[in-house]
């Protein structure tokens, strides 16, 4: 059985969640809230987008929104202190404030289910499916193309939902 | 795309023609892409698609028939690459390109370990056996030299017989004896499916497969 994840059973998860969000380091928050820096880096990496996403549809739908708008907030800061150290050249602090800028909108992408870091298996490519798909037109082969193509009309409604 | 229509275009090469090229077979097409018989003699005339149709059976079966060869013969080795060429752009419209460990103007295997081939006759008759597809091309021989062109197929019937299972002979007979003649050649070396096709005076559409005595029933009213 899975353990759970001590953030998400913490009293205090909200002020975790939110200065997870304001870009605290790992080790601060693991240590002011009493916790390991892998539970939260976990934390992060994979619950948090989905409590917010879930937050929003639910009673936590103020909480969610209320870090939405933090994230937002913090887009619009950074972009306005690229902003600044482009007009007087401050490299250095330009490229901070892009990879700052960066990060949020990963976490924005997120948020918004438009990032989806799963990996993709295609299994079409796979040998094992490659196998499959022969031995069933193999074994179909000798039987008159009708059978086939017959085979092959419901499998093109079984993908188009039809069936 | 999913399973089941990659499946469904593994099954029926018509659909395979639609869903993966993108090109709508006519009738006859349809016939000769879903032939099951041994040998099928493609009497076409020109521009009737009779290469392409023949390049989507090669291309089928190196995509769907893991570890085959695939050969495609001609007098020349001119008209021999012609075909080979049509195979090539007919894999460039697929939406996922298979992965290739060879490519050039002659051949290309699949990672699969699929085969096409493309040779001048000469050369197929003494290098390659166990082919699961031969297709041979004509072209206007039968027109031009009707004898060398029937010197031609019955040279690769006795010279590429070693475990070839499918056979697809193209070309064009101008006339009805001389499709008699091909017919008669091709099905006096085994008793595999013939299926003839009709075939017409340059310029004008194929419209029909038949077998046996239709398609020279057929060719002699165009004719006449």
């Amino acid at each position: 059985m899975p353990r759970r994840c001590s953030v998400c059973d913490h009293p205090e998860r909200h002020s975790i969640d939110e200065a997870l969000v304001s870009g605290a380091p790992y080790r601060g928050i693991a240590k002011r809230f009493g916790l390991s820096e892998s539970a939260v880096y976990r934390h992060k990496s994979e619950h948090l987008p989905a409590h917010l996403l879930k937050a929003k549809e639910v009673e936590e739908a103020a909480q969610a929104d209320d870090l939405l708008d933090q994230v937002r907030n913090l887009q619009t800061h950074a972009l306005d202190i690229l902003e600044s150290a482009e007009k007087v050249g401050d490299l250095r602090t330009a490229l901070a404030a892009i990879s700052q800028a960066r990060g949020n909108l990963e976490l924005l992408g997120k948020l918004a289910g438009e990032l989806d870091e799963r990996p993709v298996v295609n299994v079409l490519v796979s040998a094992e499916w490659a196998a499959i798909r022969a031995t069933i037109v193999e074994v179909l082969g000798p039987y008159p193309s009708e059978v086939s193509s017959a085979v092959s009309e419901a499998l093109l409604e079984l993908e188009a939902g039809q069936r | 795309m999913g399973a089941a229509a990659d499946l469904a275009m593994a099954l029926d090469r018509v659909v395979f023609t639609r869903e993966a090229l993108g090109l709508e077979p006519d009738g006859w097409q349809a016939r000769v892409l879903r032939w099951s018989g041994g040998r099928l003699l493609m009497n076409c005339c020109r521009q009737s698609g009779k290469s392409t149709t023949a390049a989507v059976l090669a291309l089928h079966e190196v995509l769907y028939r893991p570890g085959c060869l695939v050969l495609l013969l001609s007098p020349s080795m001119r008209q021999s690459s012609e075909l080979f060429r049509k195979v090539t752009n007919l894999l460039s419209r697929l939406e996922t390109r298979p992965t290739l460990t060879e490519d050039n103007r002659l051949s290309l295997i699949l990672q699969s370990g699929s085969r096409v081939v493309s040779l001048p006759s000469s050369e197929a008759t003494v290098r390659f056996s166990g082919a699961s597809l031969i297709i041979e091309d004509t072209g206007d021989l039968h027109a031009v030299d009707h004898g060398a062109a029937l010197r031609f197929e019955l040279g690769l019937l006795e010279g590429t017989g070693h475990g070839a299972e499918r056979r697809l002979f193209g070309g064009t007979a101008v006339y009805p004896g001389q499709l008699l003649q091909r017919r008669s050649v091709l099905r006096g070396r085994g008793n595999a499916a013939l299926v003839g096709t009709v075939s017409f005076v340059a310029g004008a559409a194929a419209v029909g497969v038949g077998h046996s005595g239709t398609a020279e029933q057929r060719h002699h009213d165009h004719r006449s």
